[in-house]
């Protein structure tokens, strides 16, 4: 009987490696079709596009650091807004009160976001749905610190005189400027993100979400993995919210509310949880559709309610699921 | 046989849940590079004594020894680090991964790419990679599931997410394998080639602790057995005496319930 | 304001978060689902409530707290069968689970702000504008309805869960399915009854608390501070929610005087984290369930 595995445990050849880099290999594709279709459509069509190409971009950054904490590492938050916050405020109040410049104000937001993920961080040793709470805790704590700190944030008239990004004597100027600067953080965002997905730690995170028994027994620390994925996304969440003020040449507690919140779980989701791609088409649509469907304003947060209930019940991979079992139906069709 | 020290040594273990006694004072040693069965009816107690070893449940006393080191109270990732890696009763697998991803998950404390490296690196992330893949699927070959290393995990059959289960325990590396009815659910062909792993793997050197209660299985492959019963170890020694203890076939067969707790008592000093 | 008003306040407001929080814990312990809707719930009680007031000007007030009740449990009944149920049914994750009743919740504020309106309403009662004199102190004569409903709610719920098959049988359904089975419980008709009378007592705590405030589609931001009593008090646990909800409703009452009333909300997340962090699973964890 040990000879069905004895040749097995010596190296000698590994098998042939058919397709073994797929996976791998697909997310670059869809990565490079993604990127470009963000880039070049906004510029494209122009105007308001590009209006929308820029609100797009910080949501997609958003939303793939919250796929890195709920699709990957299984980490539910439902106060992904306040990061935003705290990144979009941290950005504006250091340009405007100490005249940074914006690269400097944006790593300041990104090290503030990640520092308040690293305290909320702090309550995963409550047991999941405690720390969903919590979570959600903390985002209603942020907002109205935000909407009630007059001397500091403006209270709920917010900040108005946003300077423009400028960056070693280069300003953006124009909308167009501005819409490349946020492009430029959203693909070196993703990127990384990918490699990161496939690599060890990415690989833990994934464990951790889909079994955290498993992923424990197999020696992952999943306590500190939990807590790095959290911190990591509070912080991308910070570089996405550091453009909100730019975009909007203004910022008020308003943008960062539960609805916020709310509205990028709906992106991740429907656009599949777990998937980085996801995250992005989540975002492209949730901002896109309703700025066309803008005669039912009124239905604007029912429709996403209704989006939301229909992905989870008709698609629970999300687009990007749909997208990969089809790109696998028709691999497989034409291997024979 | 027994004159090496034991590689695992537990001294009255005692887990309660509630007002239950799920282990009871159990005494255990494994000897180094031996295949050890754990049996003994439903509801004996075996799964909540590898939960206890792995650290999954922590215990309510007693002590638990790893090559003469305390890891009573060492967390489950501490206790992989050791050299303790388990398989759960029912196979607990990442679904989404494709096979190798599971595998190189398991191959976690000794891949060396941190955070920072996962993203910016770029050739020693790459060789990191090339070397862990290959030791997952010389992990896999040995399982026999070379051919389906992309498969997704939710699409596998019962009997390949137990072999990729243990693949992935022992991707860990680990000097003592706890296997948790490691055959229920496959076929007599899948049962023969996972004994033939099991053998393999303790001809190597590994310390292997099985629990299951099927008794042939076991029988077949240990050179000592520990029976459980109702959470207290009621026999311990090679197969063929177990098998014969009064206790054992009691256990095994008469299931009277109601009057198997003082008899039980009695019966303590066996093994 | 005087620390008798806020005190009858504080234990008002504490009444209704431990009302919906009943509902959380109700639907936690049957299901292992924790309701973001449940706010939402409220929410339609507290327009149900109003509906049932403009229909039929003069009604007694506790008439429109009972259609309210019944109309919610009905609409509690429906979503548990045709949104939950299957989803559950299909072991899906937390995490899904979560996300779904969260849409639940939208579809039923955003509902309502088409049936209602987006402005906020008051209830055509005498009640709104009432006040009762309690030893000098004016006080909403609501107050005098919510320290007789919520009491004899308690009981009733007592009642029915110690005295009545049907609620033994969901004790028995929540603790042990199998062996509720074999009772003759089935575990789905549990879970609907579980739902359509969390759903109910949610929609008892709008009525109550609408002349309180107004009524408006996005009021169920108020009930979400219902989550954070029946996290303090324990999931699961009836008494835990009512202890919770008064502990919440204190804090953040007194909180809010002593700090800003501004910040009444982040102190009721604050007492929750803080008591969290002490006991990471709630208050009355180490009781019985």
């Amino acid at each position: 009987m040990s000879a069905a595995p004895a040749n097995a445990v010596t190296p000698a050849q590994s098998p042939a490696q058919p397709g073994r880099r797929g996976r791998g290999h697909r997310d670059w594709i869809v990565f490079a079709v993604l990127m470009a279709i963000a880039w070049l459509l906004p510029i494209w069509l122009g105007g308001f596009a590009l209006y929308l190409g820029c609100v797009v971009a910080f949501h997609a950054i958003a939303a793939l650091g919250l796929q890195i904490m709920v699709g990957l590492a299984g980490q539910l938050s439902l106060g992904h807004a306040a990061f935003l916050g705290i990144g979009a405020y941290t950005t504006v109040l250091l340009e405007k009160n100490f005249g940074l410049s914006f690269p400097v104000a944006c790593l300041g937001a990104v090290f503030a976001s990640a520092l308040a993920g690293l305290v909320m961080a702090q309550l995963v040793r409550l047991s999941g749905i405690y720390f969903k709470i919590a979570t959600f805790g903390f985002g209603i704590i942020v907002h109205q610190i935000i909407s009630n700190w007059v001397s500091l944030t403006g209270g709920t008239a917010g900040v108005k005189g946003v300077p423009p990004i400028s960056f070693l004597g280069w300003t953006a100027t124009s909308r167009l400027d501005l819409f490349i600067a946020e492009m430029v953080a959203l693909t070196v965002v993703y990127a990384l993100l990918i490699r990161l997905t496939h690599g060890r730690i990415g690989r833990a995170f994934r464990a951790i979400g889909q079994n955290e028994v498993a992923a424990r027994s197999i020696g992952v620390p999943t306590h500190r993995y939990q807590i790095v994925a959290i911190t990591l996304g509070c912080a991308i969440a910070g570089l996405g919210g550091s453009f909100i003020p730019h975009v909007f040449r203004f910022v008020s507690p308003e943008t960062f509310t539960w609805h916020e919140s709310l509205l990028i779980l709906i992106m991740i989701t429907v656009g599949g949880l777990g998937s980085l791609a996801g995250a992005v088409i989540g975002a492209a649509l949730l901002v896109v559709l309703p700025e066309y469907l803008r005669d039912f304003a009124q239905y604007k947060m029912l429709a996403y309610g209704v989006f939301l209930i229909l992905a989870l019940v008709f698609m629970p991979r999300g687009i990007a699921g749909v997208g990969s079992s089809l790109a696998e139906r028709f691999g497989r069709g034409r291997r024979p | 046989m027994s004159n090496a020290a034991p590689i695992l040594s537990l001294r009255g273990v005692t887990r309660r849940f509630g007002g239950l006694v799920a282990v009871r004072d159990v005494d255990l040693d494994v000897v180094p590079g031996t295949i050890h069965g754990l049996i003994g009816p439903n509801g004996a107690g075996k799964s909540t004594a590898f939960d206890l070893v792995s650290g999954v449940t922590p215990v309510s006393a007693g002590t638990i020894r790893f090559d003469g080191r305390d890891v009573t109270h060492l967390p489950v990732h501490m206790r992989v680090e050791a050299g303790i890696c388990r398989t759960f009763q029912t196979p607990r697998l990442f679904e989404a991964m494709t096979v190798l991803e599971t595998v190189l998950t398991g191959r976690h404390r000794h891949a060396r790419c941190g955070f920072l490296g996962s993203m910016f690196s770029l050739g020693a992330k790459a060789r990191d990679e090339a070397q862990q893949t290959e030791v997952a699927l010389r992990l896999l070959a040995l399982v026999g599931l070379d051919g389906e290393a992309d498969t997704t995990v939710s699409g596998l059959s019962y009997g390949a997410r137990r072999k990729l289960e243990i693949a992935r325990a022992l991707a860990t590396e680990p000097r003592l394998l706890l296997l948790d009815e490691v055959a229920s659910g496959l076929n007599p062909v899948e049962t023969e080639f996972v004994a033939g792993i099991i053998r393999r793997l303790a001809a190597e050197g590994m310390t292997i602790v099985l629990v299951e209660h099927d008794m042939r299985f076991i029988m077949g492959l240990c050179e000592r057995v520990t029976v459980l019963n109702f959470g207290a170890r009621i026999a311990d020694g090679p197969p063929v005496s177990v098998t014969g203890d009064e206790a054992v076939i009691e256990a095994y067969l008469g299931r009277p319930r109601t009057d198997a707790t003082p008899r039980r008592e009695a019966r303590r000093q066996h093994g | 304001m005087t620390f008798v008003i806020q005190l009858m306040s504080g234990l008002a407001v504490g009444c209704i978060y431990g009302l919906v929080a009943i509902g959380f814990s109700m639907i936690y312990r049957a299901m292992g689902l924790v309701n973001f809707a449940q706010a939402d719930i409220m929410m339609i009680g507290a327009f149900l409530g109003y509906a049932i007031l403009v229909a039929a000007p003069g009604i007694p007030f506790w008439l429109a707290i009972i259609g309210a009740m019944l109309g919610a449990a009905l609409l509690g009944f429906v979503i548990e069968r045709v949104a939950i149920r299957p989803s559950v049914a299909r072991r899906a994750d937390q995490v899904y689970l979560v996300l779904l009743t969260l849409g639940i919740g939208i579809v039923l504020s955003n509902g309502a702000r088409l049936i209602w309106g987006a402005d906020p309403v008051v209830y055509p009662t005498g009640l709104t504008h009432q006040t009762l004199t309690l030893a000098g102190y004016p006080l909403p004569a609501v107050y005098l309805y919510i320290a007789v409903v919520m009491p004899a709610l308690l009981v009733g719920l007592h009642l029915f869960f110690t005295r009545t098959w049907l609620g033994l049988a969901l004790r028995a359904a929540a603790d042990d399915p199998d062996t509720a089975a074999t009772m003759g419980v089935r575990p789905a008709l549990a879970t609907s009854v579980s739902f359509a009378l969390a759903s109910a007592i949610g929609a008892a705590a709008g009525v109550l608390y609408a002349p309180i405030s107004y009524v408006s589609f996005d009021m169920g931001v108020i009930g979400v501070k219902a989550f954070a009593a029946a996290v303090v008090g324990t999931l699961g646990s009836i008494p835990g929610a009512v202890l919770g909800g008064f502990i919440i409703g204190l804090g953040e009452t007194f909180g809010g005087q002593l700090i800003a009333t501004e910040y009444q909300d982040s102190i009721a997340f604050a007492i929750m984290i803080g008591i969290l962090l002490l006991k990471p699973t709630g208050l009355l964890s180490g009781a019985r369930r």
